[in-house]
């Protein structure tokens, strides 16, 4: 899943993205509003990590113009907010949530904390389950674990993110770009065929018969 | 022998006072006005020729023997002093309960108010000083009393608020270094494969975080010692000041590559203000400024007179800050660090000026009054940058003054 952490300091948001990129997450990091602003304007992204106090604004009111279409969000589906942020007063908190955050952490947090409700955010679209799940594939993000027929899948990091982004679109077409897009970071190069690879590496650890198939022109699709 | 406590009330010991006056004075009223009758009563004797002016019927011939003029006599006073004795015990008995009655209403109504002074210092908690006892009634003692214990609260609470206020932003501030360190450690721990550059570069930012935390450590004792000590305002030079912080902070900024210049009047300056408080005040906006520079940023230490106020600005080439957050920021200020700079500023019953530059970067200025009640504001906005930019004409071609 793409990931956008909007920190302007700039040793916690290191360590947000190498903790993020870690489970699989493709993860971008910007330090201001207007950095932030542009980011979700021309990246789709699917979750936003905000923080209150930026240099040049407020985390809530950024939130509250994507949510009103102020600011207008790259692609069909609005990212997930979630506030991250120093501020614990049961007012911030309530305001931060009624600005239209999905969800609101506290500094300082605990790493694992922050993982879990990203999961938690990640999947409220795929019908809340912890585990994924197909005819017989089973993935587990929590646990970093694939099955197939109850056989464990040795899926690298960006293997697994891939099949997971391919679970919960299961039945889409999904091109190399959109692709490219959710689960690579915006240090990946677009003119690779990075995705192609991983693609063919993913379906041989898979085995048969082949549950991701190749749309000739368009991209993949998990039946 | 131990008295019992209603005993050593005020209340007691005032009513007792009052009756044993208002008896006293009765009492004597009643012992002059007995011997007066004792006197008049002892004064008389009976003669023939009285008794012929009394008796009625003027019954000539009745004429008394000495012996029984003398009975008389003493039947007669012996009587009238009885009954006058009984009479005044009597009264003085009553006196005695009314005398008790009046001591203690008099007592009650002069100590009433103090009896609400009492209730409302004893319902005012630590952490709510906003109760008043507001007495009514005339401009007595005891109305001064509590209009004096009000203005005391008033003092007391604007100073709890406010030390309350730097305490809530810098537990607040402590929370980003604290994430850093944390979110940091975690990852870096839950990393099989992490080197040990990796390690070692963790190291340096939570050595960073730490640095941190010590400095806003060190403003919250500072604050502390200077809440019991308060400050002490003596004659400063604050050009030396500056002075000192460009060339103490100087080198260190100019590692991060960042330039600093102080850029002072010709004319000398003096205010009334605590050396180590204002160094550390403006101390801490150098240091956000040198932190929100660019490398090859300019960060510049101003100092200004103008009217009744002196100004100290730091100048910075950086992205700009929120204006709004650095001057009202309620919780915290996004690790800004102007917690103690606003206390230090009301300490001195200055003010905090905070605007953007136009060509970019920000200005936080700290204005000082040259006496308690200044008749004038200080500039503000458009006002601030207006007096940073000028320049005396004299210094006019002058270099910027850099002690380097």
């Amino acid at each position: 899943m793409r990931l956008l952490v909007v920190e302007d300091e700039p040793d916690l948001a290191s360590a947000i993205v190498r903790g993020l990129a870690r489970g699989g997450h493709a993860v971008d990091a910007v330090g201001s509003a207007v950095d932030a602003e542009l980011a979700v304007s021309t990246v789709e992204y699917d979750l936003v990590i905000l923080d209150w106090n930026l240099p040049d604004g407020r985390g809530v009111d950024l939130c509250a113009r994507m949510r009103s279409g102020e600011v207008e969000t790259f692609g069909t589906l609005e990212p997930k907010v979630l506030m991250l942020t120093a501020r614990d007063s049961v007012e911030d908190r309530v305001a931060g949530l009624d600005a239209g955050a999905d969800d609101y952490l506290v500094k300082p947090f605990a790493f694992a904390e922050l993982e879990a409700r990203v999961r938690a955010l990640l999947r409220r679209d795929s019908g809340g389950s912890p585990v994924l799940s197909t005819d017989d594939l089973v993935l587990d993000p929590a646990a970093f674990k694939a099955t197939r027929d109850g056989r464990v899948l040795p899926l690298t990091v960006k293997e697994f993110a891939l099949l997971e982004y391919f679970m919960r679109h299961q039945g889409e077409v999904l091109s190399q770009e959109r692709l490219l897009e959710h689960v690579w970071d915006e240090m990946a190069d677009p003119f690779t065929n990075t995705v192609r690879v991983t693609v063919s590496n993913l379906r041989k650890k898979l085995g048969e018969p082949q549950v991701i198939e190749t749309v000739p022109g368009r991209g993949y699709v998990l039946r | 022998m131990q008295l019992p406590p209603v005993t050593r009330s005020l209340r007691f010991r005032l009513s007792g006072l009052t009756s044993a006056l208002v008896f006293s004075v009765a009492g004597l009223a009643l012992a002059g006005i007995y011997f007066v009758t004792l006197r008049a009563v002892q004064s008389l004797t009976v003669t023939n020729s009285r008794l012929q002016a009394v008796l009625v019927d003027g019954e000539v011939g009745l004429r008394l023997t000495q012996v029984e003029m003398r009975t008389i006599e003493s039947l007669f006073k012996e009587f009238v002093l009885n009954q006058i004795a009984v009479w005044i015990l009597g009264i003085l008995l009553v006196l005695f309960a009314l005398s008790l009655i009046v001591g203690w209403v008099v007592a009650s109504r002069s100590l009433r108010p103090i009896d609400e002074i009492t209730s409302v210092a004893r319902d005012i908690q630590a952490t709510d000083l906003d109760r008043r006892i507001g007495l009514d009634g005339p401009d007595d003692e005891l109305t001064r009393l509590a209009n004096t214990f009000d203005a005391m609260l008033d003092r007391l609470s604007g100073s709890f608020r406010s030390q309350q206020q730097f305490l809530a932003h810098t537990s607040h501030d402590l929370r980003t270094p604290l994430a850093v360190i944390r979110s940091n450690l975690e990852v870096i721990s839950n990393d099989p494969d992490a080197t040990i550059e990796d390690w070692r570069q963790t190291g340096a930012v939570v050595e960073r975080a730490a640095d941190r935390i010590s400095v806003m450590v060190d403003d919250l004792l500072a604050v502390a010692r200077q809440e019991l000590a308060g400050a002490t305002l003596t004659s400063v030079d604050p050009a030396q000041i500056v002075n000192e912080l460009v060339s103490d902070l100087g080198p260190a900024a100019r590692a991060d590559g960042v330039i600093m210049e102080a850029d002072l009047p010709l004319e000398s300056i003096t205010v009334m203000a605590d050396p180590d408080m204002l160094r550390r005040a403006v101390g801490n906006l150098v240091d956000n400024a040198v932190r929100e520079s660019p490398e090859g940023g300019t960060v510049s230490v101003v100092l200004r007179r103008d009217g009744e106020w002196t100004y100290v600005g730091v100048l910075d080439q950086g992205p700009g800050i929120d204006v709004d957050l650095a001057l009202n920021g309620d919780h915290g200020d996004g690790g800004m660090g102007l917690g103690i700079v606003r206390q230090i500023v009301a300490m001195h019953a200055g003010r905090l000026g905070a605007v953007l530059r136009p060509e970019g970067g920000s200005v936080l200025s700290i204005a000082i009054p040259d006496g308690s009640d200044p008749s004038t504001s200080p500039c503000s906005g458009e006002g601030l940058l207006e007096l940073y930019r000028s320049r005396d004409i004299q210094d006019a071609g002058l270099p910027t003054h850099d002690p380097r």
